[in-house]
């Protein structure tokens, strides 16, 4: 609501009115009127008009009409009316108009709003405001001006129309009155901004209004009264929020494709590095079969030396043993090539894990007793098959079984193998490449562990265990293959291999493989099921 | 006593020499040599031996086709069979694996003569003993 003071006498604020006004009041009373309107009525000011009547103004067949709607809007007290009518100016002419009533308090409100007939001058002046006026209420954009004091001075249609307040409603009222405090604030500097640097200025913001974020883009200007000073800020604003959605969705879109490139790239370097892996291991192949038959004759040879009389040569004896020492490490490198060159192709069936431990404990007995080492087996009764290469598996877990045997290499200690099921949590998602069998948080999986009394390992030597030729033995004392190919073998499983160690108290290792639903048609999806009939 | 035959078909000539040095040595064994794989099946019937070691991997004829061959021949085929093979074996799990896959006996290569021997007595014993496995 205007704030027009009760006493009709201060109406100046009719000469801030861009269009002709006049106020009524009971009967018809001119109660002021700006210069505007008395240019285009033809009388010399407001203040002259102040002693007329509204019937006096008008042309005398529009008079009774024009009673009737100024009664009904009284009697209301509220409303507004949108008519045109013949206005009688001091001369005697004729001005046809396009007048808006509206009852404010207690008087009404007259504003023309459109003139026909020559006028020129006024009616230009009319025209042309109200060709301005047309334009701005067409725009799409929100226009305002504001005074020094940022109280709201013009707005367009499409300013009432987002702060869902009448213009004349606004006018006299600050940011403060419309937006949250800390958005009038923003709006406020924005205004101040302008003002001192006396130039158009481009301001992007985000707004709180009815509780929704706007973005919004605003042109802001310095406006100059007509003697140059500075006497208010114009501004267009533009709500860009949807704009910004959309970069912000290009963006995210532009991540994830990013991030699937990425995966796509290491994917391939993955392969490349298969495929190399590949021929490598065809070539190991190959040349163990070739190395392997000079070696095996070699050994023939040495072992017919052996059965030479020991005084041909005294040092006959030692030669002949580093050379048996020499051809067998040899054989084990080249064993162990083979065994790192395995088969890809793996063979899959249906057992559990209690299964594979039965199956590799005659393998451990003989160390076992030779070593004095107290076997502890704890079996859960509940285990969920798996699909493994059983071969392939308990060829791991002996390498892993005996290598456990041999580090509690001062005899009497305690080799325990545990069979166990659970639930996965807590696995990063670097665990493993993201593939469609990798193991994820809630799979059901199986876990076996190998663990002994031994010296454990060494911190620094825990992250290069898996490598290829990395061992600890003395020279000539295994090839330090076993463990790259237990954990090649085991990800060809899409498995976890896992060792906790520590030194002085023993080593633990974990095997854990996921287990298999009863959904027939997901397991089939591994080549060469067989049902395995224990 | 009776010396136990033996054919030796490996086309390495060097290997079925030392492996003949070290078999004849014993004074147990008389050892033929036939390196030329495809030749194999002739001298079996010529020499009659007692016992087959034959390798796996050999140009022409490998160690698989000569058991098929000799396995045709009603007076060859019980002749027990030891296979060499520089080839890792399926389910070899130790260094000197000494597998069974079906009725034949492999050794990996290289093995030691103790070990040898020991394969090729066990076999020739439980060949005279029940002239054949029964299974």
């Amino acid at each position: 609501m205007t704030k027009i003071p009760k006493q009709c006498g201060d109406l100046e604020w009719v000469e801030f009115m861009p269009s002709a006004v006049m106020v009524l009041g009971d009967g018809g009373r001119v109660l002021g009127a700006n210069q505007q309107m008395a240019d285009l009525l033809g009388r010399e000011s407001g203040e002259a008009m102040k002693k007329l009547k509204n019937d006096e103004l008008t042309v005398e067949e529009d008079r009774e009409c024009d009673v009737e709607d100024l009664q009904k809007l009284l009697e209301k007290g509220s409303g507004v009316y949108h008519k045109a009518k013949r206005y009688l100016r001091g001369n005697g002419e004729v001005v046809l108009a396009q007048v808006k009533g509206r009852v404010v308090e207690d008087f009404i409100v007259v504003e023309v709003v459109s003139v026909e007939g020559g006028h020129s001058g006024i009616s230009e002046l009319v025209q042309g405001y109200d060709l301005l006026h047309r334009i701005m209420d067409r725009s799409p954009f929100l226009i305002y001006t504001r005074d020094l004091k940022g109280r709201y001075v013009v707005v367009n249609k499409r300013y009432e129309e987002v702060f869902g307040i009448n213009r004349r409603d606004l006018e006299g009222m600050t940011p403060f009155e419309i937006l949250p405090k800390e958005s009038a604030e923003t709006v406020m500097n924005r205004d101040r901004a302008v003002l001192e640097a006396e130039k158009s200025l481009e301001f992007e913001e985000v707004l709180q209004f009815k509780g929704r974020e706007i973005h919004s883009l605003t042109w802001s200007f310095p406006i100059y009264d007509q003697s140059g000073g500075l006497c208010g800020v114009g501004g267009m604003s533009m709500d860009i929020s949807q704009r910004i959605e959309m970069e912000n969705k290009l963006k995210k879109a532009n991540k994830s494709i990013e991030s699937a490139y990425e995966e796509l790239r290491m994917t391939q370097l993955a392969l490349i590095q298969a495929e190399k892996m590949e021929s490598i291991g065809r070539l190991a192949a190959g040349v163990a079969h070739e190395v392997k038959n000079p070696l095996a004759m070699l050994l023939m040879g040495i072992d017919y030396l052996d059965g030479l009389p020991r005084d041909i040569d005294v040092n006959l004896e030692e030669i002949l043993k580093e050379m048996r020492t020499a051809v067998m490490r040899a054989e084990g490198i080249v064993h162990g090539l083979v065994d790192f060159s395995a088969q890809r192709q793996l063979e899959f069936s249906r057992v559990d894990m209690n299964f594979i431990v039965d199956s590799c404990l005659p393998f451990l007995r003989h160390e076992l007793t030779r070593d004095r080492i107290k076997l502890i087996v704890d079996q859960a009764d509940d285990l969920p098959d798996m699909m493994v290469d059983v071969q392939k598996f308990e060829q791991v877990v002996i390498n892993l079984a005996i290598n456990a045997i041999h580090a509690m290499v001062d005899g009497g200690g305690e080799l325990k193998l545990r069979t166990r099921w659970k639930v996965l949590k807590g696995m990063s998602s670097d665990d493993g490449r993201r593939t469609r069998e990798h193991l994820r948080n809630g799979d059901t999986v199986t876990v076996l562990e190998i663990e002994d009394t031994g010296p454990g390992i060494p911190k620094e030597n825990l992250s290069r265990v898996f490598d290829p030729f990395f061992t600890t033995k003395a020279t000539g004392e295994g090839t330090g293959l076993g463990l790259s190919i237990c954990k090649k073998i085991i990800e060809l499983h899409h498995g976890l291999i896992r060792i906790d160690s520590e030194e002085g108290r023993g080593t633990k290792i974990s095997l854990t493989i996921k287990a298999v639903t009863g959904d027939r048609k997901k397991d089939s999806e591994y080549q060469g099921v067989r049902d395995f009939e224990k | 006593m009776v010396k136990k035959r033996i054919l030796l078909v490996d086309d390495e000539a060097g290997f079925t020499r030392l492996v003949k040095f070290n078999l004849e040595r014993t004074g147990k064994y008389e050892v033929k040599e036939v390196n030329q794989s495809t030749h194999a099946v002739q001298a079996a019937q010529i020499f009659d031996p007692d016992l087959i070691l034959l390798d796996v991997v050999m140009p022409g004829m490998d160690g698989g086709d000569v058991v098929a061959e000799l396995r045709k021949r009603p007076h060859l085929a019980p002749i027990p069979v030891i296979m060499l093979t520089a080839l890792v074996a399926k389910g070899e799990l130790s260094r000197n694996a000494v597998a069974e896959s079906g009725d034949l006996v492999m050794i990996g290569k290289p093995v030691d003569i103790v070990t040898l021997i020991h394969c090729i007595d066990e076999a020739l014993y439980f060949h005279e003993d029940g002239q054949g496995e029964s299974e």
